[in-house]
């Protein structure tokens, strides 16, 4: 009988085409996804580095993220098992067959599971399709246990415990639906709790608490390196199968409460029947008089129409709001805002003041539920009279159509503005518990969750509306509804550069600043709300016409009849919508193409790759360096506009006469040229090209050591809006224009020569655009250490700048006149000291801080909001001076600035240049650094850019790899040691332990492959801050401060201030290496120039007292050192390494620590220490690269 | 005020005439429209309650235009489909204040006093708290009177009410029917011979989407006294009298079969005379 039924579920399933389609998805999705070849691209929370695409892990961890999304085919799947005879109605017939509970159950459970997993083998259709589209050495050999290991112990236990609650849910309410909200809610819960346990340090928690075990493959593979991943199979690991053991028993549980409450029975007892309404019976049947009905009137008054409306709404509104899955989706979507946005502003890195405009930015997780609640109640309103079959009363009663439909709206709108309205309270309520935040702004509350976000909502509750209502059924107007929903995010996927104005109630995405308010993306905002506000208004009106009515509801039908009902004046009206839609989409048009000039990503890369073609053969020509600057800038920030004149002094330094000038002025940025030329002036030869690209020719040729000048008259304003370069440099405060050198990438300023930095670097792209691949960067060994990494060139520097007259202009050098003028505000600054080639002025109406240190005036200038940290700041610097007077050489200037610019330039954190360095607000500005034992970050920060004026510019690194080497690793360096200094040794040891962590997960996301610290490339960001810091600080550790600081000084003193020599990573190294004694050599070898991991372990520690009350302490230590490539293949290292032996006490006291050579993998060794040990073993505080350093220490056991 | 409907027709897209040419005079008290499964009486009432669209023809109830001018039908009209259910978790009193309301008693005092007129009058008013959820067929039919009445409708239309309703449900709903007053137009549509003779003055005979009698009920009875014959057979001899006879209907009564035929003169054979009702007129107007 089992066999029977089993057959019978597992072939209706194979016969369906639902088997089919999801087989499909998971096929089609495999192939896809595998044969991506593109970085960075992720899929279900995965993303490649440079392992195989079919590494066994990879494999792994999309079958169990195929499980989680898999979930809406198995609530289908196990939830109609038996469910489908109850809406058959066929389960009468069923129950009347003879067999047991266990074998009707069990054989549908069991087809239906069955079907579930086969479909899974799609998967391996994939793999093949992959491997088939994939150019070689992306693909691995395939392994079939790294397919069947995964099945079995990640997909088929969570299908069964998906499975079982589906089922359980669907057979035990007999209803489908149920299963349906459960499936959501499984979906939903995983998510927050996953969010939730992210925030866990503690792994075994975060293993168990996942019952799909996402977490616990991420958990558990977290270090491991590229050669890893390509070769090890799914870890089999205890605390992995423990979490299997759990889900599965939790699974049996349920199935076993299934098979226990299930009955054969055709009705459901309960309130049904219970609840029947008893009559009394005594009524008599026979005929009795009752006289005639009261007259009563018929109104058809405004104020009637009032009344029907409300009524009509507020029913649905109670019908909507006490539905069990509304209140649990908001409950969750709450719970997740909450969770989420705590997450965000306590994050480990960065915790933050829990800003307004901060809370604005995670409206995205209010919008991932509200779009399901909205899609769902949309259906369910719009289709209430017909599933309550109660329509026919209705539609006879004397209501417009207009009416009813503008009912459900109000409801379905309302529903979402009570949800917004949670969401500000959640907001509201931590930012009251938050000490020392002074203002809620219900304002930006009401413009940033109301007048964006729930509008937003509103668009798509409208457009639910219009689709349920032409829609055949609700479930073909679901679909229709998560189509739209599917195939707008597939859009942006594909085609990024898709207008806006033909994604639905979309609004481009903007940043609120403190600063700058909505500044110029508010008409932007604007304009688009009411462009879509229009067509919102356009759809009402068209489903108002097109309302369904009656018992005819066929579309052609429907279209006859507005034909026939549609009044002059509802003509008119969608006349005029019509065209005021369309008008305005025309203008946002006109502003994003005409008055802005739009470049989609792929444009730009073409535009790049034509520059390089026809202008790449001068990238060597002998071009002049600039020498002095001198700028008259006038700001008119409210207008937007910048006038920029000025011009360069240059000098051909080269051995060369120079007949041509290169000139590129990037001609998208730039309104109007009012002048560019030479003096003496040269002859425009060819150009404008494209960047502006422009060949001057000289009347008279450049003689080497001769000068002339560039000069030019611009003018930068921001007309209109744009979602697309909208020149956010450029707003009512906080304007900030960064020149990187005249040779370098400016959007704003002329560039002379060749601008490399315009050069396509991505491999891909080169390809693409029939470009050779780029010179690589050249190597230690083949680098002219005559060439500087960009440009660098002292220059002096003079401003003249105005602005408005509450406003502050900050730049380079010293502020040598201030004044006033026709109500505008004059800043001269100069630079008598020459300047790296590279400038700066921000303008915004900024508080001022000033503080003296060492001779040199620090100023901060920030926003009002925001004084929480700029004491921190300004002890950062003076941290900072202290430390690198000291160690390297005096400070050159009179003066350290750091400027807060708003959130939405794209400049990193912070970014220093000489005597001036720009902050972003909310990366340090608004950081909430009240807790203890948080590394105070801002304080580092500002260490680290201070840092920056020596090892930037006053040494400049020369071109060839290992430029972080001489630049941020030092400047980690500067960070961790001042940190140390300020906060002492327990502070910079947790600021340490979270760098290791994420040098440890970062490596292997690493697509250029892990380098030697003094090897490293641009963008390999984890070597040149986490590693960097690591390396040069562990360094200190073995040899002392002092003798790193000496090394430092003598680069300083060797390449400080020159422009014929810039230093590499060798001069570096070497100069450590000379400040490091023999024993100890290796050691900067293992940091600098090879990739050198450590295994150290402590096996066992035995202490015993001796009779003069001192302990002797016996440890059995393991260490083990590999060298590993590109990809972390490790090879084990000879030992003779000192590594530190240390033995803490009672409230981690030291008693001991020592460095010990180690030449074997095992060891023991005896130390005697005078209080009773608590905890010992081998480098204790993790100095070294260790991918597990919990096994360090360990407890002491006292004889 | 009288309901005329003239060549009304009806053709649904499966090529089913369910109207065809449909021409009546309905004048004001009980209008019965009495006619088989599928015969078209829906598509007519739902036609008349605006839930729908003839092909072609008019309907006039008084001066109103009932197939452009829907919204004024819709004030004068009380409608109670063929088959309906109600939001199960809303009260009697509440659902019915709700439809009171939209009915147009924007009033609240006069909606309040309706609602109890009404929920007494259908005696539901021990029952307006309970939810609908729980009511029985026969309950749910009667509310759905209450709904009919709001607002003193002229044009009442009720689709097969009494279908599924035990006796005495019927007769209390054929009660209700009978007192909603001889001055209005109400058109009870049903395959249930007795209700129109327990309730109906005058009718109308629908079959195959066309009209086949309209008369007076009394006098469609009487004009077939006399020729109504009934005889006891065997369930096998029913063929035979088939084709011989004017037969109209059969019947088993305590387990033996009875048939009774249409003949002016008495056929002998066995058969007695019966008097004429009503389903003998249905059926032998069927028979055309």
């Amino acid at each position: 009988m089992f066999a029977a039924i089993y057959l019978k579920e597992l072939a209706s399933h194979l016969k369906g085409l639902t088997f089919y389609i999801f087989a499909g998805l998971l096929a089609f999705g495999t192939a896809l996804f595998l044969s991506e070849t593109r970085p960075g691209v992720t899929f279900l929370f995965i993303s490649f580095g440079r392992e195989w695409h079919n590494a066994p892990i990879i494999i792994a961890r999309l079958l169990a993220s195929y499980t989680l999304v898999g979930v809406l085919f198995t609530m289908i799947i196990a939830g109609r098992a038996v469910a489908k005879d109850f809406s058959a109605r066929v389960h009468e017939f069923f129950f009347t067959v003879p067999m047991t509970k266990l074998q009707y159950l069990g054989g549908r459970f069991a087809g239906g599971l069955s079907a579930n997993l086969l479909s899974f083998g799609a998967v391996l259709l994939g793999l093949l399709i992959a491997g088939l589209r994939l150019p070689p050495g992306y693909y691995g050999p395939f392994r079939p246990w790294s397919f069947i290991a995964p099945l079995l112990v990640i997909v088929l236990p969570n299908l069964i415990l998906t499975g079982s609650v589906f089922f359980a849910l669907a057979t035990l309410t007999r209803k489908m639906v149920n299963t349906y909200v459960a499936g959501v809610i499984f979906v939903l819960a995983y998510v927050l709790s996953s969010l939730a346990f992210t925030r866990f340090n503690n792994d075994l928690l975060r293993i168990l608490a996942d019952p799909f075990a996402i977490s616990a493959l991420t958990v558990l593979t977290k270090y491991w390196t590229v050669a890893e991943m390509n070769v090890n199979p799914m870890p089999l690991d205890p605390r992995l199968l423990l979490n299997r053991v759990i889900w599965l028993a939790a699974a049996g549980g349920v199935m076993y409460v299934t098979w226990r409450r299930f009955r054969f029975v055709s009705v459901l007892e309960g309130k049904r029947q219970g609840g029947q309404a008893i009559e009394a019976v005594t009524e008599s049947s026979a005929v009795q008089a009752l006289g005639p009905l009261m007259p009563s009137t018929v109104e058809r008054s405004l104020s009637c129409r009032g009344a029907q409306f409300l009524d009509l709404a507020r029913r649905e509104f109670k019908r909507i709001a006490l539905h069990p899955a509304f209140i649990i989706l908001t409950v969750m979507a709450m719970g997740e805002l909450l969770t989420n946005f705590l997450a965000n502003v306590n994050e480990a890195n960065n915790e933050v003041y829990p800003f307004t405009s901060f809370f604005l930015q995670y409206t995205e997780h209010i919008w991932i539920y509200m779009i399901p609640i909205t899609i769902l109640f949309g259906g369910l309103i719009v289709w209430r009279e017909r599933d309550n079959h109660s329509h026919e009363f209705y539609d006879t009663m004397p209501v417009p159509h207009g009416l009813s439909l503008a009912s459900k709206l109000a409801a379905l709108l309302s529903v979402q503005f009570c949800y917004v309205l949670l969401a500000m309270a959640i907001g509201i309520v931590i930012q009251t518990g938050t000490i020392g935040l002074p203002d809620i702004e219900p304002g930006l509350y009401l413009k940033g969750l109301f007048g964006i976000e729930f509008m937003k909502f509103a668009f798509v509750a409208v457009l639910v509306v219009f689709i349920q209502n032409l829609s055949p059924n609700k479930y073909v107007g679901y679909l229709i509804a998560t189509g739209w929903v599917l195939g707008d995010l597939a859009l942006y996927q594909l085609v990024p550069s898709a207008s806006p104005l033909f994604r639905y109630g979309h609004i481009p995405k903007y940043i609120y600043s403190n600063l700058n308010g909505f500044g110029h993306y508010g008409p932007m905002i604007l304009w688009y709300t009411a462009y879509w506000l229009l067509l919102a208004a356009l759809l009402v009106l068209s489903a108002s016409l097109l309302w369904r009515h009656g018992n005819e509801t066929g579309l052609r039908h429907r279209f006859r009849l507005a034909g026939h009902k549609i009044r002059r004046l509802q003509f008119v009206w969608l006349m005029l919508l019509s065209l005021s839609f369309l008008g305005t989409g025309g203008f946002i048009y006109y502003n994003r193409h005409v008055l802005n000039t739009y470049q989609s990503t792929d444009d730009l890369k073409k535009m790049k790759a034509a520059y390089e073609q026809k202008f790449g053969k001068y990238r060597a020509a002998p071009q002049p360096v600039n020498a002095a600057v001198s700028l008259n800038i006038d700001l008119f920030p409210e207008q937007r506009l910048v006038l920029l004149k000025g011009g360069y002094r240059m000098v051909n330094k080269t051995r060369s006469v120079i007949p041509e000038i290169y000139v590129t002025l990037s001609d998208r940025s730039i309104t109007k040229i009012n002048r560019l030329d030479c003096d003496p002036p040269a002859r425009l030869l060819a150009g404008p090209e494209e960047f502006g690209f422009r060949v001057f020719a000289l009347q008279q040729p450049l003689q080497p050591g001769d000068s002339l000048s560039l000069e030019f008259d611009l003018e930068v304003g921001a007309e209109g809006f744009t979602d697309n370069n909208p020149k956010s440099e450029i707003a009512a405060n906080g304007s900030c224009i960064v020149c990187s050198g005249v040779g370098g990438n400016n959007e704003y300023f002329p560039g002379i020569g060749f601008n490399k930095e315009l050069m396509l670097t991505d491999r891909m792209d080169r390809k693409r655009y029939g470009l050779p691949e780029q010179d690589p960067v050249p190597t230690l060994e083949a680098a002219d250490p005559a060439v500087p990494y960009g440009s660098n060139h002292p220059v002096l520097y003079d401003a003249i700048f105005s602005t408005s007259g509450d406003q502050i202009v900050v730049s380079n050098g010293d502020l040598v006149r201030q004044w006033r003028e026709n109500g505008r505000s004059h800043f001269h600054y100069r630079s008598d000291t020459s300047i790296h080639d590279e400038f700066i002025f921000a303008s915004g109406r900024y508080q001022v801080t000033r503080d003296t240190h060492a001779g040199v005036a620090i100023e901060v200038y920030y926003d009002a909001k925001h004084p929480y940290n700029v004491r921190r700041m300004i002890n950062g610097v003076k941290g900072g001076l202290d430390f690198c007077n000291r160690a390297f050489s005096p400070y050159p200037y009179r003066v350290q600035r750091i400027v807060e610019i708003p959130d939405y330039m794209e400049e990193g954190g912070a970014r220093s240049q000489p005597t001036v360095f720009i902050w972003r607000e909310s990366a340090g500005f608004v950081s909430n650094l009240g807790k203890p034992n948080r590394p105070d970050r801002v304080f580092g920060i500002a260490a680290h850019e201070l840092g920056h004026q020596w090892w930037a510019y006053i040494v400049g690194p020369a071109y060839a790899e290992g430029v972080y080497q001489s630049t941020e690793n030092i400047c980690q360096y500067v960070w961790v040691m001042c940190l140390e200094k300020e906060y002492g040794t327990a502070m910079s040891r947790s600021f340490l332990k979270q760098e290791m962590e994420t040098y440890l997960k970062r490596r292997k996301r690493d697509t250029k492959g892990e380098r030697p610290l003094m090897r490293s490339l641009e963008g390999q960001a984890y070597l040149a801050y986490e590693k960097g810091g690591l390396a040069l600080y562990a360094l200190q550790d073995y040899i002392g401060p002092e003798k790193v600081n000496q090394a430092l000084g003598a680069v300083v003193r060797d390449f400080g201030f020159r422009n014929d020599r810039y230093v590499t990573a060798r001069d570096v190294v070497d100069a450590l290496k000379a400040a490091t004694p023999d024993s100890l050599q290796y050691l900067v070898g293992d940091l600098f120039e090879r990739i050198t991991l450590y295994e150290n372990q402590v096996r066992s520690v035995q202490a015993r007292r001796m009779d003069d009350g001192k302990y002797q302490v016996e440890l059995s230590l393991t260490c083990k050192k590999f060298y590993a490539d590109s990809v972390g293949n490790q090879t084990p290292a000879a030992l003779n390494d000192y590594v530190a032996v240390g033995v803490l006490g009672t409230g981690d006291s030291l008693l001991y620590l020592q460095k010990h050579r180690f030449t074997s993998q095992d060891t023991t060794i005896t130390v005697a220490v005078d209080a009773k040990p608590a905890m010992a073993g081998i480098d204790p505080f993790g100095i070294l690269i260790d991918r597990n350093r919990d096994d360090n220490l360990a407890a002491a056991k006292v004889r | 005020m009288m309901l005329k409907i003239e060549g009304l027709s009806k053709k649904y897209a499966n090529g089913v005439a369910a109207l065809n040419a449909v021409s009546l005079d309905i004048p004001t008290g009980m209008f019965g429209l009495l006619g088989p499964n599928g015969a078209g009486k829906t598509t007519l009432m739902r036609t008349l309650a605006t839930l729908q669209e003839p092909d072609a023809g008019a309907i006039a109830f008084g001066d109103i235009d009932v197939l452009r001018d829907k919204m004024a039908v819709k004030r004068v009209l009380g409608y109670l489909p063929q088959s309906f259910d109600f939001y199960p978790r809303e009260s009697a009193e509440s659902l019915l204040d709700h439809f009171t309301l939209l009915k147009g008693i924007g009033d609240k005092r006069a909606r309040h006093g309706k609602v109890e007129e009404l929920l007494k009058r259908v005696n539901l008013w021990d029952q307006r708290k309970q939810k609908l959820g729980t009511f029985s067929g026969g309950m749910k039919q009667r509310f759905g009177i209450a709904l009919v009445l709001i607002g003193n409708p002229q044009l009442i239309i009720v689709d097969e009410p009494t279908a599924g309703l035990d006796p005495a449900e019927r007769v209390r709903f054929h009660n209700l029917l009978s007192e909603i007053g001889q001055d209005i137009v109400v058109i009870l549509s049903t395959h249930i011979v007795d209700d129109v003779s327990d309730l109906c003055p005058n009718l109308a005979i629908i079959d195959k989407g066309r009209i086949v009698l309209k008369a007076r009920t009394m006098d469609a009875i009487k004009a077939m006294e006399g020729m109504i014959w009934e005889k006891e057979i065997t369930k096998a001899e029913i063929p035979v009298y088939h084709e011989n006879y004017d037969l109209l209907s059969s019947r088993l009564f305590a387990g033996k079969t009875f048939i009774r035929v249409f003949r002016q003169e008495d056929p002998g054979n066995g058969f007695a005379p019966r008097p004429a009702s009503l389903e003998d007129v249905y059926f032998k107007s069927l028979e055309r």
